[in-house]
């Protein structure tokens, strides 16, 4: 189950992850029994818009397609990989309705693994304000008028509850089923090298990374930095590297205790199917 | 959706999950019985959607049921008058959970009422030039006699969750329950201090040390007095709110005379906003007594005669 916002990189994602498992495997590769996946329409656009380095467009908010991928890992054990795409939208509407569609929660029920995709750069956490309001509190209030907005960390946490609470899962004892991976994506906006991803976490978002941390067993949660692109690809762009090299070339992911960039981009696939 | 259920306790008509745990609510025979909307039901029903029992803003009585059973909780009673700082006292210590702060040992692993502590947090935010962040605003003293509850899940050391509930109850009450014990406004002053298993006690240190000064020291003074009746051995804590203004010796030390006579197991804290780290401290200082509650003192019958065959008669036997 893949789980992110509006603009978090879910398709681009599935379209390099496609491409790498199709073209440059690593830990995972595709089953060649099988041959080709039968339906590609959900990566289709992705792939061609990547191929000729540019952006890929937003997917429609009311979209749902799958890809079912058959997949071995390196001890040869076979494992189909069913990975959804759809609009970041009907994540947030999730928040925003309280309520989880029927399709939804039997996917959250069946899932292995959840894979949360989470891009910080577009969070809006508010600064500690306690220690600014000291200095104004002389100040005459003015209006009664107030932020509107949660604070991402809130909102985080309320989505993961409701989802938690949907999918029948309760939190008094640890998680240890579905094993969860966050993907901290767009790394490179970030400039966080030389510090590992869950340090990256704690310190943007400190009260989602303490839920996590206090609610699924430590040896089921790992934290990635994930750069699908490696680079910021604009939507008119011609990126040449991946016009030359192709795509399978470009993208990378920081393993959760940091170190170098790794080009395999299954490796958090991998950690969550390891687990069978 | 214009129906109600017919069970008061469930909220579904609000937009939460049944109380019964039915998905389709067509399913649930408490709905079906329910008055039903004079008007036609929507001629596209929504597809059947999975709702969750909380709405995120404070928890009532009802909200408790399907809480509580899960693990133990601690109800913290926050006393004190109107505008005392326990509302800031709460906010601060959320907003030093979201900063990724512990509390007392434990770690935050959630909270049914976000929605409620955002919007206590979003007052202290900067958002927009033209709106200074301030102070929450006073806790207005609804028509419901329950207070609200604030919730947070803790995780501790021996990974062991507790469920955390704030009371976040208008000052009113507890001058008018110090007043009189049994006033109808005060009710719900009643049910905190009948249900907490600690206390912290606002004293307004602000008040304490300006022209109201007499006053301030004869509300807490009350306050004190009347809680003694009631707090047995529950962990107390007095909290000097707004410490950085500093009352008067004397009157100091008479509250403190009334606490050591009245609740002699009492701790004191002093909190100032300037100083975010002990708004937590007071929190914790109840916390930790309260975490691990002591073992209920065992029933010892006395031994009535000693006539072997009477010895354990027991006091029942007396009437």
């Amino acid at each position: 189950m893949l789980l992110g916002g509006p603009n978090s990189g879910k398709t681009h994602f599935a379209g390099q992850l496609y491409g790498r498992l199709q073209r440059r495997p690593g830990v995972l590769r595709l089953r060649s029994d099988q041959g080709t996946p039968p339906d590609l329409s959900a990566v289709e656009e992705v792939l061609r818009c990547l191929e000729n380095g540019h952006a890929a467009e937003h997917t429609a908010a009311n979209t749902w397609a799958e890809v079912l991928l058959p997949l071995a890992n390196d001890q040869g054990n076979a494992v189909d990989l069913r990975w959804p795409d759809y609009g970041g939208e009907q994540l947030r509407s999730v928040f925003d309705q309280r309520a989880v569609p029927e399709s939804w929660r039997s996917r959250l029920i069946t899932a292995e693994g959840w894979v949360l995709l989470i891009r910080l750069k577009i969070e809006t956490a508010y600064p500690d304000a306690l220690a600014e309001l000291v200095k104004r509190s002389d100040e005459p209030r003015k209006s009664a008028v107030r932020a509107k907005s949660w604070d991402a960390n809130a909102e985080w946490v309320e989505l993961l509850q409701i989802l938690l609470h949907v999918a029948e899962l309760g939190s008094v004892m640890r998680l240890r089923r579905p094993r969860l991976a966050v993907l901290l994506s767009c790394y490179d906006e970030l400039g966080a090298d030389g510090i590992a991803p869950r340090e990256v976490f704690a310190r943007s978002l400190p009260l989602v990374s303490s839920f996590i941390d206090n609610t699924w067993a430590p040896e089921s949660v790992s934290i990635w930095g994930l750069s699908a692109l490696g680079r910021l690809l604009e939507r008119d762009s011609a990126d040449e590297q991946f016009i030359d090299n192709g795509p399978e070339f470009q993208g990378w992911v920081v393993p959760p205790e940091g170190g170098p960039k790794d080009p395999d981009l299954s490796k958090p696939l991998a950690w969550l199917l390891r687990g069978w | 959706m214009n129906r109600r259920c017919s069970n008061a306790a469930c909220y579904a008509d609000d937009g939460e999950a049944c109380t019964l745990g039915k998905r389709d609510l067509a399913e649930c025979t408490s709905w079906s019985k329910g008055p039903s909307a004079p008007e036609p039901a929507d001629p596209m029903p929504p597809p059947t959607s999975s709702r969750v029992p909380w709405s995120g803003s404070a928890l009532g009585l009802a909200d408790l049921t399907n809480l509580v059973p899960r693990g133990r909780s601690i109800l913290i009673g926050v006393l004190g008058a109107h505008d005392a700082g326990k509302t800031t006292l709460l906010t601060g210590n959320y907003l030093q959970l979201v900063r990724g702060h512990g509390l007392a040992g434990a770690r935050f692993a959630g909270s049914r009422t976000l929605g409620a502590w955002e919007s206590l947090a979003a007052w202290t935010r900067f958002d927009d030039a033209a709106r200074p962040p301030s102070f929450p605003p006073h806790t207005p003293r609804g028509i419901s006699r329950v207070p609200g509850l604030l919730h947070l899940a803790l995780r501790g050391q021996q990974d062991e969750l507790r469920d955390v509930l704030l009371t976040d109850a208008p000052g009113e009450w507890f001058t008018r329950w110090a007043t009189k014990e049994n006033a109808p406004e005060a009710s719900g002053a009643r049910w905190i201090v009948q249900h907490a298993d600690a206390f912290l006690l606002l004293a307004d240190c602000q008040r304490l040390s300006g022209p109201e000064r007499g006053e301030a020291r004869r509300g807490v003074r009350e306050l004190v007095e009347r809680l003694g009746n009631h707090v047995g051995l529950r962990p107390t804590v007095l909290v000097w709110a707004k410490g950085d203004q500093e009352p008067p010796q004397a009157i100091r030390s008479a509250i403190r005379r009334a606490l050591a006579e009245r609740i002699p197991h009492a701790s004191e804290v002093s909190t100032s906003t300037e100083r975010p780290e002990s708004l937590v401290l007071a929190l914790e200082t109840v916390l930790l007594p309260a975490w691990t509650p002591p073992l209920a003192a065992p029933l010892a019958d006395p031994i009535l005669s000693h006539e072997p065959f009477a010895a354990f008669r027991g006091v029942h036997a007396r009437s």
